[in-house]
């Protein structure tokens, strides 16, 4: 039985239990709408602070080629600015403790942090803490600064399996019936195994220069269509995997070549120009003369190098694991260096030099099998032993060259090879690869080259010169000398580890990558 | 006079006590709807965005310069997010009511180093009912 008034008091009760419902509901609509708006927010602050790394890091590229530090001993942290529609971003940056101004390294690394936000000094909606490390040329497996008139890049099954720059027009010669043909080799590959850049464009719809003879060379249609089987049988990746028109990248010349040798000198003063080996416990051994042999030994647990100057040779022992006994009986224990010659007969130092060999004139006879980073640097020319490869201790030694078997090092042993031209002599032995394990920079400001002497693999059963690791050249090709047209048929093969961990000092380009990235969730 | 039943004025009173209270629920509720789908179409549109500037971005279209007239699209156009050359990128926003405006600028003239940096902007356009709305991206991206 309901009393007078019992309903009002119902209808109020089911009222506030609406009220509730409806003050739940609308308490929700914001949650939906701030997460919309925050996720807005967050994507394009992250958007701006990505232009301003973009920035950042074209500026210093930029400063670097213009031969000014990003930072200096007066410029420690460099801060850039600037507004991108309602936002602004700031960069920061950092060099770490190798680089100038803290250090002299060839492979300069920054940290950068930038930050968006809606007005200059507000709140940070994105914030993105990166560090940033120059490109080493050792992670080219080939560089060509200039092409020289008439010469092409044949295309064929996988003969560069790295990466590809020229700063020119890329030129390919595709032979008539390559796209269809079934080499035995055909399955392994494209011609270019990893990302193809030039700086040059050609008038075509892909920029690149394609040359046949009596068929079509083109990968794509007279109107600019792709056709992608045929871009897929020259790069890998396809059209996606050649790029044109991108920035130079210029040659390293002399400021690399003065690092080299002030990281041979390790700190001290640079020495006289009498010929004389010396040996800096705090950076290299620098060599004022020349060296008539060169031999690189790495028997196990020791890495031995023959410097033969005109001094007489001299030995130096750098001992990796166990001990070592001199001639004399002394024992060496692992990390120290051993140095036997002219002027410096059974010195033991505790540290190992850093690996960076500087030689004023040439190096002669260079042989042997490396073990530990080495870069090794003449002014001049670096000349091969006769009937010589270069090995590396953690590789496999491999008759011949193999698609199936590639004889790919770790990465713990690279061997550098900077100077103006590496020459190859004569190769007696028929029919036999000439492996060459490292990166290679041959550049004297214009003609720097791999010169590979009277070589014609055609009529020497078809050997190679196998490369593993980097060759970067000024503007010639690695054809022979005597015979332009006709030397190794060579095979690129990249070393995937070389460019993460080069050789010491080893020169590097003026691009910087993305080394580590961090997007702080604001 | 009897205790028992209601009288007229009770349920006049409680009716249009609840008759309110279900307006403000109803209001309520469709605002709710049209937020919800509003707060879907942005997060739509911030994904489409940000996709399609990662693509011009990650591919380094911005640098051809057959592509760069195909990508600049016509100022004030409202194109299909799926329209050249992102047919086949973003085939799946085919039937999408997003519409986009992308334009490829270079920072600066030749000369300075800003001229190898170009500024990516795109808007992503939608209506929701009479009212049309838009979310400008941009970023830069080096060539």
């Amino acid at each position: 039985m309901l009393r007078r008034g019992s309903i009002l008091i119902l209808a109020i009760f089911f009222l506030f239990v609406v009220e509730l419902l409806a003050f739940a509901f609308v308490n929700l609509i914001p949650t939906e709408m701030n997460s919309a708006g925050r996720t807005r927010l967050s994507v394009a602050g992250r958007l701006v602070a990505e232009a301003g790394l973009e920035y950042a890091v074209a500026w210093m590229e930029n400063e670097l080629a213009r031969g000014r530090e990003p930072t200096s001993v007066a410029r420690p942290q460099a801060v850039l600015t600037r507004p991108v529609q309602d936002w602004v971003w700031k960069v920061t940056i950092e060099p770490d403790s190798q680089t100038p101004p803290k250090g002299s390294s060839n492979q300069r690394v920054y940290f950068l942090t930038s930050e968006a936000s809606q007005r200059p000094g507000g709140k940070v909606y994105a914030r993105l803490r990166c560090s940033f490390g120059q490109e080493s040329f050792a992670a080219y497996t080939r560089f060509v600064d200039r092409w020289p008139a008439g010469t092409w890049v044949a295309a064929g099954p996988s003969q560069i399996r790295g990466r590809f720059h020229t700063n020119d027009v890329l030129r390919v010669q595709v032979y008539p019936g390559f796209y269809t043909a079934h080499d035995p080799d055909w399955p392994k590959g494209p011609t270019f195994m990893g990302q193809v850049t030039a700086a040059g464009r050609a008038n075509t719809p892909d920029g690149v220069q394609y040359r046949a003879d009596g068929s079509d060379p083109a990968p794509y249609l007279a109107k600019g269509a792709l056709k992608a089987a045929r871009y897929e049988a020259i790069y890998k990746g396809g059209r996606s995997g050649v790029q044109t028109g991108v920035a130079k990248i210029p040659m390293p010349l002399g400021p690399s070549l003065q690092s080299l040798a002030e990281s041979a000198w390790g700190g001290v003063p640079a020495p006289s120009k009498d010929d004389t080996v010396y040996f800096n416990s705090g950076g290299g051994i620098y060599v004022s003369g020349s060296l008539s042999g060169l031999e690189l030994r790495a028997p196990a647990g020791l890495s031995v190098q023959l410097l033969d100057t005109a001094l007489g040779p001299v030995k130096v022992v750098e001992v990796h694991q166990g001990l070592y006994t001199t001639p004399s009986g002394t024992r060496v224990s692992a990390g120290s260096t051993v140095i036997e010659g002219p002027g410096a007969r059974e010195q033991v130092r505790a540290a190992l030099p850093n690996g960076v060999v500087f030689v004023e004139g040439n190096i002669t006879g260079l042989k042997g099998t490396n073990r530990g980073p080495h870069t090794l640097v003449s002014r001049n020319n670096i000349v091969l032993a006769e009937h010589a490869s270069l090995w590396c201790a953690d590789a496999p030694r491999p008759a011949k060259y193999d698609p199936d078997n590639l004889p790919i090092s770790n990465g713990a042993n690279p061997l550098g090879l900077v100077c103006s031209h590496l020459v190859v002599p004569p190769y007696p032995h028929e029919g036999e690869d000439l492996f060459l394990f490292a990166a290679i920079i041959c550049s004297n400001g214009g003609s720097g080259n791999l010169v590979v002497e009277d070589r014609d693999d055609a009529s020497h059963g078809g050997a190679k010169l196998v490369l593993v690791g980097s060759l970067v050249e000024d503007s010639r090709t690695y054809w022979g000398s005597t015979q332009v047209r006709a030397g190794y048929g060579a095979v690129l093969l990249s070393d995937k580890h070389l460019g993460g961990s080069p050789p010491p000092n080893f020169p590097s380009t003026n691009h910087f990558k993305l080394v580590q990235a961090v997007f702080d969730v604001l | 006079m009897s205790s028992k039943g209601f009288s007229l004025v009770e349920v006049l009173v409680a009716v249009l006590m609840m008759s309110v209270s279900l307006l403000a629920l109803y209001a309520a509720m469709t605002y709710g709807v049209r937020a919800n789908h509003h707060g879907l179409l942005l997060s739509e549109a911030t994904n489409a965005g940000r996709e399609i500037l990662s693509l011009v971005k990650g591919r380094g279209w911005a640098g051809d310069p057959n592509l760069q007239s195909v990508l600049n699209d016509p100022v004030d156009a409202r194109l299909s997010l799926n329209a050249p050359p992102f047919e086949e990128d973003l085939a799946a926003y085919a039937s999408s009511r997003l519409k986009r405006n992308l334009s490829v600028r270079r920072l600066a003239p030749v000369g300075t180093f800003e001229h190898e940096l170009v500024s990516l902007k795109v808007v992503i356009y939608w209506d929701e009912g009479r009212r049309q709305n838009s979310l400008p991206l941009e970023t830069y991206s080096r060539l």
